[in-house]
């Protein structure tokens, strides 16, 4: 080999050297945000459960309607709330994620927890429940309650019949002064916990077909991912807290928040958020983009990595329309070491 | 040997240029000026109280050298940073006047072989802008030492470092030049290197910034093997302020410095030695 192309064979093995000594090692080498498939309908096994929950309502119940529904989600719709969540709890419990969650509340709570409170009371929620949702007007839960000890639980094992399938019982205040809790079970497969009979008697016609049809809070076709749910403009603005003014320019540009969460294996969150003035939706997802990428640059300047990290797996994309998304991809690794803290690790959260 | 003759012969030659001989009395002024003008009183009084009384009089007072510690903070970054701008500025023709013709012909005609002759102009270069942040820097310790009785060599390690982050911009100027003989180019190229440097100590957060595609691997490609003279710039503050400072990462950052220097200087001999002049 000639003298001078060692100078080049020198140049390049100094030129690797400089970029392995000068890039100084990390405490931890960043988790690459992933490529997740984003929940954005639903799957062929989503749409076979959505199919085997339609319910067809019982033919002499009034003015029965001949569409099928979902009771679950025709008894959340029956109080005409803005908002409300579903938890398919079967689903999460059966998920990396739910393994998790069940380690942590396992570690904190033991064996004497509400987990076993209830299994005494012929309920496992580990087997038998199906579905929780909540609403500003109360908690639904789905499941298999065949075996429950409505005695031990409500303090009555029958309440009052309303429509073809109902009862409603109303349970006594609690102690400490609690307000009165109102628990209406619609066969072995339903349970609503509202404030009012009222509400008890509006999720058992809705769920049974009769009266004027409930607008629908989610429908069957979007009851996809591990959690599904609606927030208005106002409630998000409300959870969300901040000055009056924030709150109603928020509530102002964004009318409704549709949220999907996928935790198969990593935990991938999709809100999509609608609002009528295109301009001012396209404003919040500037805002949102900004105030993400700023708050990351921040951490990392301040040396907060893990928050950097955490704020490296969200992303706002561009708005369409009238709508715009905001995705969060997290590797079920960090999860799992955010949750550290239940088992008591030395680097939890970090 | 012969490095170092071509390295002493370009220090004459900068000896007898304006823009040093300004540098060096201005230096020389500035801390002529501080000798005689500054009044540390603060620090006079706490020091005088402590001998006198064991303790200072007002107890907020911090000790004089932990007082002093943001003025040496402030000094090695107007050394670096104002160091890295000047020596980018007024060392940009001493290459293209290397490369001159008539002198190179000269020089190669000498028993001297072509990478000794780079060689020595880099370490001439070196040599000068470690004397004058030495200089700076040792004048300010003494200045202060004298004024407080606080004495510390660690602003005088602190410039070393400075003199080291200019060698590896020098190297790509040396580099550049030598392709094209430029001062403009070469000090283009220095400035170029200055802020890639700085982009590099960025690097983590412009990267989280950009999208996938061409420019984000372009940018993480250079970024990644330049550099990161914010980092020195950090280091060589935390020495002179005797802050904490992780010995393993300064180790590393200077070990890839230089190794960055000798690569660019690599890649300058061999152009040279293919050149025609």
């Amino acid at each position: 080999m000639e003298r001078r192309w060692l100078w080049l064979l020198a140049a390049a093995i100094l030129v690797i050297a400089a970029a392995w000594l000068v890039r100084i090692p990390e405490a931890r080498p960043p988790v690459a945000r992933p490529e997740l498939e984003m929940p954005r309908q639903l799957r062929p096994e989503e749409r076979q459960r959505m199919l085997s929950r339609l319910t067809r309502p019982p033919v002499d119940a009034g003015a029965a309607r001949a569409q099928v529904r979902d009771p679950m989600l025709a008894a959340l719709s029956a109080a005409g709330a803005g908002s409300g969540v579903v938890l398919e709890v079967n689903a999460l419990r059966n998920s990396p994620l739910g393994e998790l969650l069940l380690q942590c509340l396992a570690e904190r709570e033991g064996r004497t927890g509400a987990l076993e409170a209830l299994r005494q009371m012929g309920i496992d929620p580990l087997r038998d429940l199906d579905r929780v949702g909540i609403t500003e007007h109360g908690v639904v839960v789905s499941g298999d309650f065949r075996r429950a000890n409505w005695e031990g639980l409500l303090g009555s094992a029958t309440g009052a019949a309303y429509g073809d399938r109902g009862q409603i019982t109303a349970v006594d205040p609690r102690q400490e002064g609690g307000s009165t809790l109102v628990a209406t079970r619609w066969g072995d497969s339903l349970l609503h916990l509202g404030s009012s009979e009222e509400d008890g008697q509006r999720v058992v016609d809705a769920v049974e077909g009769r009266g004027p049809t409930p607008r629908p809070l989610l429908s069957p076709e979007q009851s996809y991912g591990e959690m599904y749910g609606v927030v208005s403009g106002q409630d998000l603005a409300q959870a969300l807290g901040g000055s009056e003014g924030w709150a109603a320019a928020l509530a102002d540009a964004a009318s409704r928040v549709e949220l999907h969460l996928d935790a198969r294996r990593d935990v991938a969150l999709v809100a999509d958020v609608s609002g009528a003035d295109a301009r001012k939706l396209e404003d919040l997802g500037k805002t949102l983009g900004g105030a993400l990428a700023v708050a990351r640059a921040q951490a990392r300047a301040g040396g907060d990595e893990d928050t950097a990290e955490l704020l490296g797996f969200a992303r706002v994309s561009p708005t369409h329309g009238s709508a715009l998304s905001l995705e969060v991809a997290l590797p079920i690794e960090v999860v799992a070491r955010r949750l550290a803290f239940c088992r008591g690790d030395a680097d939890a959260g970090r | 040997m012969t490095s170092v003759a071509v390295a002493l012969d370009l220090l004459r030659e900068a000896a007898a240029r304006r823009w040093f001989l300004a540098l060096a009395l201005a230096l020389t002024g500035l801390l002529l000026l501080l000798l005689t003008s500054l009044r540390l009183e603060v620090v006079d009084g706490a020091l005088a109280a402590t001998r006198l009384f064991g303790q200072p009089l007002v107890h907020d007072i911090q000790s004089a050298d932990v007082a002093l510690r943001p003025v040496f903070l402030v000094a090695s970054q107007l050394v670096f940073w104002g160091g890295l701008a000047f020596g980018v500025l007024s060392c940009a023709d001493f290459a293209p006047a290397l490369l001159s013709p008539g002198r190179i012909e000269h020089l190669l005609s000498l028993p001297v072989r072509r990478w000794e002759l780079l060689a020595g102009t880099f370490l001439g270069v070196l040599a000068l802008a470690l004397g004058s942040a030495v200089y700076a820097s040792a004048g300010l310790v003494l200045v202060l030492g004298a004024k407080t009785g606080v004495w510390t060599a660690w602003p005088v390690v602190s410039a070393a470092l400075a003199a080291v982050a200019f060698g590896s911009v020098y190297a790509g100027m040396l580099a550049v030049t030598v392709w094209v003989r430029s001062a403009a180019l070469s000090a283009a190229a220095g400035a170029s290197l200055v802020v890639l440097g700085l982009l590099a100590t960025h690097r983590r957060t412009l990267l989280d910034l950009m999208g996938r595609g061409v420019g984000r691997t372009l940018f993480a490609g250079l970024t990644a093997v330049v550099p990161p003279l914010g980092k020195l710039a950090d280091a060589a503050g935390a020495l002179a302020s005797s802050a904490p400072l992780a010995p393993g990462g300064l180790l590393r950052l200077l070990a890839g410095t230089l190794a960055f220097a000798a690569a660019l200087l690599a890649v300058a001999a061999w152009r040279f030695e293919r050149r025609d002049f």
